[in-house]
């Protein structure tokens, strides 16, 4: 008796997962990368104002001195207060960075399984398929970039 | 339909969204609050010019000061014939010149800083020290900032316990006696602490709750069956 020499294809390697499921990681992949990219986009428009906003209290702090609502010693202590804050507005950005880039990259893993999941999913066409794939690869390729760089760009000189 | 944690049910998610609302917005309305503690706070405060010559009869108004904790005085005196001097001296002193009746103004007061706030005036210009203030002669109105000592312009910390002193004269007819002034003592409060403890509570549970919130949904959709 011969052995039967079965071909294994690419799509067989694939974690199997219904449309549906596969749907809803897309979706929900997508609005977690959507909350921790806004979060980051926040955090940095903090951290790129810290010295407008403290430009804007230096002022309102020597006003309310003029008016004399507090003395001499009160606003110096202001002033301090307002410098340590706007160094912890230009610091969070590396805190809450790290955080939203987890979250992203969580993100697009997910939206990574659910495209793998599509181009295993028999009911769609081959063509589609493939399309899936080659999205889930691209998607992978821009996690795997920025997890071991801090950004991708191009150069022309 | 996207399955439901314990912790995203509604009533629940309302009970600690509004805390943490609770505690951001107590924190800087308590801040504003509780920044100065009133001590003695009083309008035509009345000694007698006896006060010039004895310290028995003279304002005195106990203090005590933590680490970094400031005083501050208000003061302003605007009645006819009357003029007043301020001081602040030690307990120590204070105890010793009150048993010994001592006249007021041969105590030696410690440092502190006034200001005379004007419009477009450097804050650090308009800023001075002393070890005494007389009104109206120096001024009608001061607001004075006192934690022990000072070093030009700022104030060092001595902690420990002070009296406000207020003594003065009147040159009118020689049967009306009375001193007039008003006064306002404050210590530095708790304000700032709580302002800042209950946002960071407040924004520690909000962020908590989203993270926890997020973490329930993708379990009970993704990694349950």
């Amino acid at each position: 008796m011969g052995t039967e020499e079965r071909k294994v294809s690419l799509y067989d390697m694939l974690p199997v997962m219904d449309k549906e499921r596969a749907t809803k990681f897309l979706i929900y992949g997508l609005l977690v990368a959507i909350i921790f990219g806004t979060i980051l986009m926040i955090s940095k428009s903090i951290a790129d104002n810290a010295s407008i906003w403290l430009s804007l209290e230096n002022q309102q702090n020597e006003m309310n001195y003029m008016q004399g609502l507090y003395g001499y010693n009160d606003y110096i202590v202001k002033i301090e207060r307002a410098l340590l804050i706007r160094y912890w507005m230009e610091y969070q950005v590396i805190i809450v960075g790290n955080i939203a880039r987890i979250g992203v990259n969580v993100g697009l893993f997910f939206i990574v399984v659910g495209f793998l999941s599509f181009a295993l999913n028999d009911k769609f066409d081959e063509k589609s398929r493939r399309i899936y794939l080659i999205l889930a690869g691209a998607i992978l390729f821009v996690i795997m970039v920025t997890t071991f760089f801090s950004q991708i760009a191009i150069f022309v000189s | 339909m996207v399955k439901m944690s314990r912790l995203l049910k509604k009533k629940t998610a309302y009970i600690i969204i509004g805390i943490s609302i609770a505690c951001l917005i107590l924190g800087p309305v308590m801040g504003l609050l509780l920044d100065k503690v009133t001590i003695y706070d009083m309008d035509s405060e009345l000694i007698l010019e006896d006060s010039s010559s004895g310290l028995t009869k003279a304002f005195a108004k106990p203090v005590t000061l933590s680490k970094d904790q400031k005083l501050i005085v208000e003061i302003s005196e605007f009645y006819a014939n009357t003029s007043i001097t301020i001081k602040i001296i030690a307990k120590s002193v204070y105890d010793r010149a009150f048993s010994l009746n001592s006249t007021p103004s041969g105590i030696s007061g410690l440092n502190f800083v006034y200001s005379e706030f004007g419009w477009g005036a450097s804050p650090a210009g308009s800023t001075n020290g002393a070890t005494a203030l007389s009104l109206p002669s120096s001024g009608m109105y001061f607001y004075i900032e006192f934690m022990g000592d000072r070093t030009g312009d700022s104030l060092i910390s001595w902690p420990g316990d002070y009296f406000v002193i207020v003594y003065g004269t009147n040159s009118g007819p020689a049967s009306v006696r009375d001193v007039y002034f008003d006064i306002s003592i404050k210590v530095d409060g708790p304000g700032e602490t709580l302002n800042n403890l209950l946002i960071f509570v407040g924004a520690l549970i909000l962020v908590a709750y989203a993270m926890l919130a997020l973490v329930s949904i993708l379990k009970a959709n993704y990694l349950r069956g």
